[in-house]
């Protein structure tokens, strides 16, 4: 299975991203870019996420922020642009941030969510899940 | 369209089952309470920030629940508040997302 962080403020965007990845994915979830940084930085040295979904319009810490700060987090460990964690942009913008690619995104997509989009753009970034 | 139809419809284009997608839509009416609540202050105080991130978030919430009746309305007050548009036209989409609201509530409690 695939282990994804689901990083949205909107409870149902998350139960409902949740409930479509069930069979394919463990999925934790944060509700804004502190706990989603609070997350990876807790799970990086025991089982690291294979890939963030995360919303941009957030409290606190938004999508933008977080992916400034989770860049340069990798960065810091050595690890180069692209070879981080996949990110990919969930929003209800009518267009993807430009900045969210600028800030190290690796993809979007819009809502509302397409249940089999949304998986086929998670296995073209990590394959096929594996059993469980 | 009655209620079995609606999540019918919506939970199969969601790929999940009917009764999962109930339990989401259902167990989300509290923020979304919340959101209209702070929505209708922000509109009352012309706070076009507040006005743009309460609509936002309830557009991307019920246009994935495949309830337009209530994104459409989110996404119109979104774009106004985004150029700092006319206030009565934002009261004007609001009583229509605020009405619809109520009545999808209604049909699932």
């Amino acid at each position: 299975m695939w282990k994804i962080l689901i990083v949205d403020d909107a409870f149902a965007n998350r139960q409902l991203i949740l409930e479509i990845l069930k069979e394919v994915a463990q999925c934790d979830v944060a509700s804004n870019g502190k706990e989603a940084i609070e997350a990876v930085n807790y799970a990086r040295d025991k089982d690291a996420y294979d890939l963030i979904l995360l919303d941009i319009a957030m409290p606190e810490v938004n999508g933008l922020e977080f992916l400034h700060l989770l860049r340069e987090t990798e960065k810091n460990a050595g690890i180069d642009l692209g070879e981080g964690v996949p990110v990919i942009m969930v929003t209800a913008h009518k267009k993807p941030f430009i900045e969210a690619f600028n800030e190290g995104c690796d993809d979007y997509i819009l809502k509302p969510i397409d249940a089999g989009k949304l998986i086929q753009k998670i296995k073209d970034k990590l394959g096929d899940p594996k059993s469980a | 369209m009655n209620l079995d139809e609606i999540v019918k419809k919506n939970s199969q284009e969601l790929h999940i089952p009917p009764e999962t997608y109930s339990k989401i839509i259902t167990i989300s009416f509290p923020q979304s309470e919340q959101d209209i609540n702070e929505l209708e202050s922000a509109i009352k105080n012309t706070d076009y920030d507040v006005i743009k991130s309460m609509a936002h978030r309830l557009k991307g919430v019920y246009a994935n629940l495949r309830i337009t009746e209530i994104s459409v309305p989110a996404e119109e007050i979104d774009e106004l508040a985004k150029v700092k548009g006319d206030i009565e036209k934002i009261k004007d989409f609001f009583n229509q997302l605020n009405k619809k609201f109520k009545e999808v509530q209604e049909m699932f409690e």
